[in-house]
């Protein structure tokens, strides 16, 4: 070990760790393991290199090569989006329940006016013609211009639900203006 | 499908060194060296192994680590192990071949306590003597942070021993 003042800290550190690697490098090591060892572990691996191996599914990834891997990874990304696409159109497209659990009837998942009536109550129309009509509802004027209009198709003689529809829109109108009252009442602007 | 025969006749010493020299215990070196080659037959059998000899080193300095790991973690093996006498060699005073294992006992605990990769850096650099560039290779590293691990490897070692040898 150098005791020279000369000497920086540094630099007699790493004299040291020179020394300790040379030795170790440097020391005798015992000839190879014994033979029995070096015979049975080339057994072993005549064995083992022979067997097919039994690999389970991250095995099976693991020995992939690399292209393999990617276009696996790629199709199963693919899958999972498949998968989660169908999913949020399907929660999109139906219907939907009421709170009580039962499936709505009528009209789009989005953007309808809520009715306080029974479902059981409500026209039976076609979508187009019953978003149109909960449009209307947004002013009596627009409501009484369309059921104007479809008077001569709704009269009760000829369309047995056309009774239904003018009294249900026309309850429907009223109600929303009483609401709105009293929401205007609570400080509040119009549900509609 | 690899010559496991020739494979062993041709590293099988070199395995063997590399494995005892960290360990310095015939029957740790001999578990070891055939965990070695069982390791080095899984890889082969993932990849195609371009340079047999440099992923044997790099899985024998692996597992000795590992076992020299679980050794320095156990007390009285440690003890044991670590006061067992180096082979004769050719230093001729007891002096100095106290303080020449006492040496050697230190870097090999200090090797131990090194994170992995600058553990398995600074041996393949220093033992193994493998360039900056077939380690970055066999570690898949760049071989900038070879230079960045063996200086921090070196680094920490120096000052182990530094404090070692102050006590």
């Amino acid at each position: 070990m150098s005791n020279d003042p000369s000497k920086d800290s540094s630099s007699i550190e790493n004299e040291r760790v020179d020394r300790a690697i040379n030795l170790l490098r440097e020391a005798p090591v015992p000839p190879g393991p014994p033979a029995e060892v070096v015979n049975s572990l080339v057994a072993t691996l005549k064995a083992r290199t022979n067997a097919t191996p039994r690999l389970n599914v991250i095995g099976r990834l693991g020995a992939m090569r690399p292209f393999t891997k990617r276009v696996a990874t790629a199709a199963a990304l693919a899958a999972a989006a498949c998968v989660l696409i169908g999913l949020a159109a399907w929660l999109i497209s139906s219907a939907g329940t009421n709170g009580a659990g039962t499936r709505q009837k009528q009209g789009p998942a989005v953007g309808v006016i809520s009715t306080p009536h029974p479902v059981a109550t409500a026209p039976d129309l076609p979508e187009a013609e019953w978003a149109a009509y909960c449009r209307a509802l947004q002013s009596p004027e627009a409501l009484d211009r369309m059921l104007a209009r479809d008077a001569a198709r709704l009269q009760p003689e000829k369309n047995p639900a056309g009774r239904n529809v003018r009294s249900f829109f026309m309850d429907l109108l009223e109600e929303n203006r009483n609401e709105n009252h009293s929401m205007r009442g609570r400080g509040a602007g119009p549900v509609v | 499908m690899p010559e496991w025969e020739s494979i062993l006749n041709e590293h099988g010493p070199v395995v063997w060194r590399t494995t005892y020299r960290l360990l310095n215990h015939h029957a740790d070196a001999c578990d070891c060296f055939q965990e070695v080659f069982l390791e080095a037959l899984e890889l082969s059998r993932r990849e195609e192994v371009r340079n047999w000899p440099g992923l044997l080193r790099k899985v024998a300095t692996r597992r000795a680590l590992d076992r020299l790991r679980k050794r320095h973690g156990s007390a009285s093996q440690h003890q044991s192990l670590e006061r067992s006498p180096e082979p004769a060699s050719a230093n001729p005073g007891p002096v100095a071949l106290a303080e020449r294992n006492e040496l050697i006992s230190r870097l090999r605990q200090g090797v131990a306590k090194l994170p992995a990769m600058q553990a398995e850096v600074f041996c393949l650099r220093c033992f193994e003597e493998m360039s900056y560039q077939e380690i970055a290779e066999e570690l898949r590293i760049e071989p900038n942070s070879v230079g960045v691990l063996l200086h921090r490897a070196r680094g920490q070692v120096g000052e182990w021993l530094r404090e070692a040898h102050d006590e």
